[in-house]
């Protein structure tokens, strides 16, 4: 019976199918293939065609002053290819196209963001090409995701756009109810700072990045165990790390144009990683998830990183449509001391270096001077400010008019370093097709923390309107 | 038997409690009916394409198109579920799995392309909107027998069917707050024992949805199971309905026990 009062005729019975039916996986691979029926070039071609088109405007602070600057403005496009689905697996790729000022650069920027092929091959799977891989179950801060980078100086209000894939292989043999897992990503690929303004005098030199040797790949390893009322892995890496710190790559002793060059430099290191997620109940879902991290060589590297352990602890509850996780954060640093910086005024180096005759009498202590001050941005920058650190975040999302509303926040605390996060943003999808976003992201610290020296680089407010397709 | 108690026992066979009497006593108890609706709703292994309308009071409607999977576990205690958006692209994607256990709480876990992993969620919200739709997740799934009181109402005709009215009640106050209703009256096929029609109430007793299911197929012919393939929620409280519509639909009891794993859902 329908509602008009009609009568729907039963049908009689079907003869039921044996096997596996194959339905579930044929309709999947026919959602990457042209509808039935359709002529014309759609329906020759092996692949469909998603993507979105989007328009954003972040708006921010003028660094030290009380005027308003815009942050970053474009227009952007992106395809996203999937190949059809064949026995033994399929394609994707997803290229970004995008126009307009990023930071103190404007122009096209284009980014092939992701291509890869998967293969199926029974219980082995195997995906090969540029990739974003991401692990940890905990929310928001993953201590465990040390494989690809990110690029702070996106601006977007949705966080998966920061990240940055890498050419690598990911395969995975599923041995249920264990999974084990591999990475191996050869070649290396930094994350992006933004553009945080530097002192008087200094640039950037070129990068001192690892070159394409073998040896020099990141190797990765995650066992998991999958049980219906509990999962987790464990997890070693060995390969550099995402973020490289700075060191001092040369002096310039000139009359007229006096420089400190400064290069971005990768370290390598190993992460023992753990995480896990169960459910208490109805109640909540519990997440935790911890990494010891330990760079090689640090006593001798002052770019890299100090020993440390991260740990997070975190649950998440529904209130009816209002979803919350809340979660806490530690770092513990091995071997740690607090970094004074230099105590010689910029005003006084600049005067030596300004000096060409003084060179021979004074580089070894400007050189040293620098380095005092590299040791201390390097710990702002791996947030390392204090052995001690505790952290909160708390996420929530409100859902509202049929799921087409929605009001979500990040809010982060560092109780030590009191350094603070907030992403307050209103979503609203208008239709399947558009959606819309306001919003804002705030980030504030004292100045010797990482977010002290990027707040008023990336603090903004913004709106985008998106088209999905 | 005098006269003065003949005409007793006729009148009492003519009212309308008299008939509804006189018939219930030929029907199964209503719990009974209710377990075999259950029953009916569980099969070994089944596949489906399934487009889910969801019309807004001004007949606005946004469509998602999903596949689906489901297999028996343990016996029958224990239906494993998959569920893939293929569409809109917003969507694509995004994947459900469910361990829906008779005797303790679901095992649930979501996979969105953004957070590219999978997270576990709690199976608490059965009160909450399906993807927006007039469906809760409580709709979906298949009730806890044992939470609620039966009572055979009435028996008449819907759909073309002859059904028996059932009346379904919590046992408790918790219970009535986590399903959302008061109460439920469902028509059930005497024939099929599919649902053909159900009317839930608010927790004030006012009438809030109308289910009307229809094109009720026989998947399982040898233990006669059958799955309607037309299934509309309206909310009688703010005009907006929702359509399920099974295009396809397959009996697969050989359905792959890989599905049902979260290493699965990450595979999109």
């Amino acid at each position: 019976m329908t509602t008009d009062g009609g009568v729907v005729p039963v049908e009689p019975p079907d003869a039921p199918s044996d096997g596996g039916g194959g339905l579930f996986e044929q309709s999947q691979a026919a959602s990457a293939a042209p509808a039935a029926g359709e002529t014309g070039l759609a329906s020759k071609l092996p692949f469909t065609l998603n993507g979105y088109v989007r328009g954003d405007v972040f708006v921010g602070k003028v660094q030290d002053q009380n005027a308003a600057e815009m942050k970053a403005n474009y227009g952007e496009m992106s395809l996203q290819l999937r190949t059809v689905k064949s026995a033994y697996g399929d394609g994707f790729a997803d290229a970004r196209i995008r126009y307009g000022l990023q930071g103190a650069a404007q122009g096209t920027f284009i980014d092939l963001r992701e291509a890869y092929v998967n293969t199926y091959l029974g219980p082995f799977d195997l995906r090969l090409g540029k990739q974003i891989i991401v692990w940890g179950r905990a929310d928001a801060l993953n201590p465990t995701n040390n494989l690809t980078p990110v690029d702070f100086r996106i601006r977007s209000p949705l966080e998966d756009d920061i990240r940055l894939g890498n050419v690598g292989a990911r395969a995975f043999l599923r041995l249920s109810p264990v999974r084990l897992e591999g990475v191996w990503l050869p070649t290396y690929l930094p994350t992006e700072l933004p553009p945080v303004g530097l002192p008087p005098l200094v640039s950037f030199a070129p990068p001192r990045f690892p070159s394409a040797d073998l040896r020099n790949g990141l190797v990765a390893g995650r066992a998991h165990l999958e049980l219906a009322s509990f999962e987790m892995s464990v997890s070693y890496l060995r390969g550099y790390a995402p973020l490289p710190g700075l060191t001092l790559s040369d002096l310039r002793f000139s009359v007229t144009d006096p420089a400190v060059f400064v290069s971005r430099t990768a370290y390598d290191q190993q992460v023992i990683g753990l995480d896990f997620s169960t459910a208490l109940g109805e109640v909540a879902t519990i997440r935790g998830e911890a990494a010891y991290r330990r760079p090689f060589d640090y006593q001798n590297r002052p770019w890299a990183a100090r020993p440390d352990l991260q740990y997070a602890l975190g649950a998440d509850h529904n209130f009816g449509s209002f979803n919350v996780i809340a979660q806490y954060l530690g770092r513990y640093v091995f071997d740690w001391q607090k970094e004074p910086g230099t105590n010689r005024s910029n005003s006084d180096l600049e005067g030596i270096l300004r000096d060409p005759t003084r060179e021979m009498d004074f580089r070894d202590s400007v050189t040293e001077a620098v380095n005092d001050e590299l040791a201390q941005v390097n710990q702002i920058l791996f947030s390392q400010t204090a052995q001690v650190q505790h952290i909160a975040t708390l996420r929530f999302e409100w859902l509202l008019a049929h799921d087409t509303l929605s009001l979500s926040s990040l809010c982060l605390l560092n109780f030590t370093t009191q350094e603070w996060l907030v992403t307050p943003r209103i979503g609203w999808r208008a239709s399947d097709t558009m959606t819309a976003y306001i919003g804002a992201q705030v980030f504030a610290g004292p100045n010797d923390t990482l977010f002290g020296l990027i707040d008023q680089t990336l603090s903004a407010g913004y709106a985008e309107l998106r088209f999905t397709y | 038997m005098t006269k003065h108690r003949f005409a007793v026992i006729a009148l009492a066979l003519l009212s309308p409690g008299g008939v509804a009497q006189a018939h219930a006593e030929t029907a199964p108890a209503p719990r009974e009916i209710m377990e075999k609706v259950t029953l009916t709703r569980k099969l070994d292994g089944s596949e489906a394409v399934v487009k889910m309308t969801v019309m807004d009071d001004k007949k606005q409607a946004r469509e998602r198109d999903i596949t689906m999977a489901t297999k028996l576990y343990d016996g029958g205690k224990t239906e494993k579920r998959i569920y893939r958006f293929l569409s809109p692209a917003d969507v694509q994607g995004t994947s459900v799995l469910v361990f829906d256990y008779e005797s303790k709480a679901d095992d649930v876990w979501i996979f969105l392309p953004a957070l590219r992993k999978t997270r576990r969620i709690v199976s608490s919200q059965k009160t909450q909107s399906f993807m927006g739709s007039e469906f809760s997740y409580g709709d979906l799934n298949i009730p806890a027998i044992d939470d609620f009181d039966y009572k055979l109402m009435n028996q008449e005709p819907f759909g073309g069917e002859a059904c028996y009215v059932i009346e379904v009640t919590p046992k408790s106050k918790e219970i009535a707050e986590s399903e959302g209703y008061s109460k439920k009256t469902y028509w059930v096929s005497k024939d099929k024992f599919a649902v053909m029609r159900g009317l839930f109430y608010d927790k004030d007793g006012k009438l809030l949805k109308e289910l009307v299911t229809g094109n009720i197929k026989l998947l399982d012919a040898k233990n006669k199971r059958y799955r309607p393939m037309h299934m509309e929620m309206i909310n009688k409280q703010n005009g907006r309905k929702s359509v399920f519509d099974s295009s396809k639909v397959t009996f697969a009891p050989n359905t792959k026990d890989e599905y049902f794993t979260t290493a699965y859902l990450e595979r999109s």
